[in-house]
């Protein structure tokens, strides 16, 4: 009988550690993340958790700054996704050597800064601004529109069609993808076909040379997020970003003006350890302490 | 009872919490669709829409009625090149919504009809670039006669005559080709039944303007004198127009001429060159009118007025005066980071109105050391330089030197060059790789040196410990006397040699009663152990503690069973004979199986 009760306190000690280890994984999961838009730390709807998750380490480096954006060969490919700031003109000229390496700059934007980055690494192409509605849609909204693989000949290989989320109308370049014909900009936003708004295919998926470089706009970084990325009926929206991410050299994501790196609060901290060096090797030097402290202790 | 009441509470709530865990992990109820009210200017919820897409059939279908009803026009943009696009963009339509395949209008084409319809509209459109740039070309041509008219400048009147005349040679026939690929047009659109009445207008208004360019308005003009031809060659200069910026176009024209006998040709196939101040520029051929024409930048030329003037192998134009016009320029730099040798590439770029090409680029670092580089043709330029180890200050600047533009400068870059290269691949920092790693090394150092001194510390103590008190914590042999360590509490001495386990048992309960004598049992039989498992201090632990130390012997389950019915009768409250019984089981197992230890 006694025999029992030991085993069931010990059964009891191991049980109530394991809920407090969970209680306390659960609450870094809870603050670590963040419910920003784009954001890659935001494992909700309207984040991009899983594109980042998927991203091959190896293969892909942030950029923090635009010194780094420099010495890579032409095969390299550089993803701009939802800028939201002026870009700066280090950024710009960043951009523009980049291109003149003979590399390949993915902008995926709507309603952001792209047109300044467009501007400024002298494209012709430009986003404007608008909704792009449909009838032809993905979902029971008119902004969830279907766009159809147009080019014969493409920089990446194209799905037959993607789904949208509130994307914009794309002016100038070549064509890659376009909507369908039952498509038009809603000018007054009132998701409906009025007198003065005329239907026709417009370009969403554009790409332009740059000197020996290759520019290609996609006008809806939405496809990225996760709830366009992750869903089983979306998987065309997936096969685009991954052949676009598994081209033949590096892959880079821009981090210096990009809603991805959005961070906050607690998040923020835990990005901090993670990316400098210093604060990360301390931590982890206390916890090894920590860990030989409890050692020592259950040895006595 | 109160104990087994609490553990039995913790145990309730320990499962209810795991429950209800497992059952919400696979759909955390963090939000609620209904309660979503998040707006995004960016996209819209996925979740939320699926969720209206139960009821799509009240939803989408009166938005594609309302399409339908609509009184308005409805246009539809049918580019001629997304044909083939719309076609199969309204076949998709159609089968996925039947209900509207009455409404898109049918696009009865063959492929021949498509094809001449996109010929024949293209070629319109040319014939209309055409007649549109000959128009705005006569134009000028007309106000350039006016104004030579009026100077009484015979020789320019005579070119810009005879140019024109070129120019009204190349519009005949347009109007024929227009008229054929009109006819085409309104064929094909009669078949379709298209609106053709603005095609029918657009004939009509260009044969007006081709009419207009061959026939134009007569303006007072004197005669072509040629006797004004009196010397034995002539060469004439246009330029257009006569002032400009770095690489704004100018147009330089003219027309050679030369007198043979008492007629005038026109020299035919002549080398013309341009001079600009008095230095040859640039060499055209006439035509066979003897007509020249070229259209050339302003590229590395000074600000200011230029005299121009063309000469031919006998004769020399009057000379013309080009201003070139003075613009700022801005110069950039980016220093990458450096590699492990020490080498940075500095790129930038100069750009004036339009990027400044081939131009020198000097790069100063620590306003000591200079280096040229040069412009490629979009105005960027690319330098590595390998710089010392410390801190350098890289600036870029243009000076403008035989361009019509204003000197410039770049910012002042600085850039740390480590004494210690980056030496981890892969370990990125964002400034000072060198101190970075000093920096890490440095922390793993201490760390390291405090681990040491903890060790150490600990080690002494141990030392000291074991020195005052190893009599203590470790018996000499099995059943030896124990010493008196506890202030508190004094177990009786075991007869060495003479008195068993038992014996000494039955002594001590005799002697001062149960409770006492079970003490003095757990302290032999815990020592025993300590000797065993070798624990230091093993009178500091808990009972308890021993026994949970206990795992791997034989006789850990009988010492188990031995603390239970200790920790009852030293702390229980009233003892039983029972109790006493089972005490007395316990402290026999455990004896005999640490005997078989060779205890």
């Amino acid at each position: 009988m006694s025999r029992w009760r030991v085993k069931i306190i010990r059964v009891a000690y191991w049980i109530a550690g394991a809920v407090l280890v969970a209680a306390a994984f659960i609450l870094v999961m809870h603050l670590s993340g963040n419910n920003m838009e784009f954001s890659r730390y935001n494992a909700d709807w309207n984040g991009t958790s899983s594109f980042f998750s998927d991203l091959d380490r190896h293969r892909s480096t942030d950029i923090s700054n635009p010194g780094k954006l420099a010495g890579y060969p032409h095969n390299t490919t550089l993803l701009i996704i939802a800028p939201e700031r002026h870009p700066t003109v280090q950024e710009l000229a960043a951009y523009s050597a980049f291109l003149k390496e003979g590399n390949t700059i993915f902008l995926a934007d709507d309603f952001g800064t792209g047109n300044e980055i467009l501007a400024g690494i002298g494209s012709r192409i430009s986003i404007i601004p608008g909704n792009l509605s449909s009838l032809d849609r993905r979902y029971p909204d008119p902004y969830s529109v279907i766009a159809y693989r147009t080019a014969e000949k493409s920089p990446v290989a194209l799905p037959p069609d993607i789904a949208l989320n509130r994307a914009a109308p794309l002016d100038g370049g070549a064509p890659l993808m376009l909507t369908s014909v039952m498509s038009w900009i809603d000018a007054n936003g009132d998701r409906r076909l009025n007198m003065g708004e005329e239907m026709g295919t417009i370009p969403v998926m554009v790409t332009d040379s740059i000197g020996p470089g290759q520019l290609i706009v996609l006008s809806d970084p939405s496809i990225f997020i996760n709830s366009m990325y992750s869903d089983e009926e979306n998987r065309n929206n997936r096969y685009l970003i991954h052949t676009i991410v598994t081209r033949d050299g590096m892959v880079l994501v821009d981090q210096m003006n990009s809603r991805t790196a959005d961070a906050g609060g607690f998040g923020e901290i835990l990005h901090l350890i993670r990316t400098t060096i210093n604060i990360e090797i301390s931590i982890l030097c206390l916890l090894m302490l920590g860990v030989a402290w409890a050692w020592k202790k259950k040895t006595i | 009872m109160n104990t087994k009441f609490r553990y039995a509470v913790l145990a309730v709530l320990t499962i209810g919490i795991l429950v209800a865990l497992a059952l919400s992990v696979s759909t955390p109820l963090l939000y609620t669709l209904e309660n979503d009210i998040f707006q995004s200017r960016f996209h819209e919820n996925v979740d939320i829409l699926k969720e209206q897409q139960l009821n799509s059939t009240t939803d989408i279908l009166p938005r594609i009625q309302e399409f339908i009803d609509y009184p308005g026009p409805i246009s539809l943009n049918i580019r001629i090149h997304d044909i083939g696009q719309a076609q199969r963009d309204l076949e998709r339509f159609r089968n996925s919504h039947g209900s509207v395949k009455n409404l898109i209008v049918r696009l009865d084409m063959s492929e021949s009809e498509i094809q001449a319809l996109e010929q024949n509209t293209a070629l319109q459109q040319d014939i209309l670039d055409s007649l549109l740039n000959t128009t705005i070309s006569l134009d000028t041509l007309q106000s350039m006669e006016i104004q030579y008219s009026g100077e009484n400048n015979n020789d320019m009147m005579t070119t810009v005559r005879l140019q024109g005349d070129e120019l009204r040679k190349k519009v005949r026939g347009l109007d024929g080709r227009y008229r054929n690929a009109t006819e085409q047009v309104m064929r094909i659109g009669t078949k379709l039944g298209l609106e053709i009445s603005k095609t029918n207008e657009s004939q009509f208004q260009v044969e007006q303007i081709v009419r207009e360019i061959q026939q134009p308005k007569t303006i007072t003009r004197p005669p072509v004198d040629t006797s004004l031809v009196n010397e034995t060659a002539r060469v004439s200069l246009f330029i257009r127009p006569d002032a400009g910026k770095y690489r704004e176009v100018i147009e330089y024209m003219g027309l050679s001429l030369a007198s043979r006998g008492n007629t005038t040709l026109r020299a035919e196939g002549k080398p013309i060159t341009l001079y600009i101040d008095d230095l040859p520029s640039f060499t055209v051929v006439t035509d066979t009118f003897g007509y020249y024409n070229t259209r050339l930048p302003i590229e590395q030329i000074p600000a200011g007025t230029h005299t121009i003037y063309a000469r031919s192998s006998t004769s020399r134009s009057v000379n013309r005066a080009l201003t070139v016009i003075l613009v700022d320029s801005v110069t950039n730099l980016s220093v990458s980071k450096p590699d492990t040798g020490g080498n940075v590439n500095c790129t930038g770029s100069v750009m004036a109105n339009y990027p400044v090409r081939s131009a020198s680029v000097q790069i100063t670092w620590d306003q000591t050391h200079i280096i040229i580089t040069k412009t490629d043709a979009n105005g960027y330029f690319m330098r590595e330089i390998k710089l010392p180890p410390g801190q350098h200050t890289l600036v870029a600047g243009f000076s403008g030197r035989g361009y019509p533009i204003n000197s410039s400068e770049s910012e002042p870059r600085v850039v740390d060059i480590p004494l210690i290269p980056d030496v981890i691949p892969g370990v990125e920092t964002d400034s000072g790789q060198g101190m970075s790693v000093i920096s890490v090394i440095g922390i793993i150092l201490l760390f390291m040196g405090a681990a040491i001194f903890y060790l150490r510390r600990i080690s002494r103590r141990k030392t000291l410990i074991s020195g005052s008190n190893r009599d203590a914590d470790f018996p000499a042999e099995a059943g030896s006397e124990l010493r008196k360590t506890d202030s508190d509490l004094q177990a009786p001495s075991m007869k060495s040699g003479e008195e068993t386990l038992i014996a000494y048992y039955t002594r001590i309960l005799r002697e001062q009663g149960l409770s006492a004598a079970s003490w003095s049992i757990y302290q032999q039989l815990a020592g025993r152990m300590a000797r065993d498992f070798r624990i230091k201090r093993h009178k500091s632990l808990t009972a308890r503690e021993m026994s949970r130390n206990c795992r791997g012997k034989p006789y850990c389950g009988a010492f188990a069973r031995f603390i239970s019915i200790y920790e009852r009768i030293r702390y229980g409250g009233q003892v039983s004979v029972k109790d006493q019984s089972v005490f007395e089981t316990a402290l026999q197992s455990t004896d005999e199986q640490m005997e078989g230890e060779n205890h």
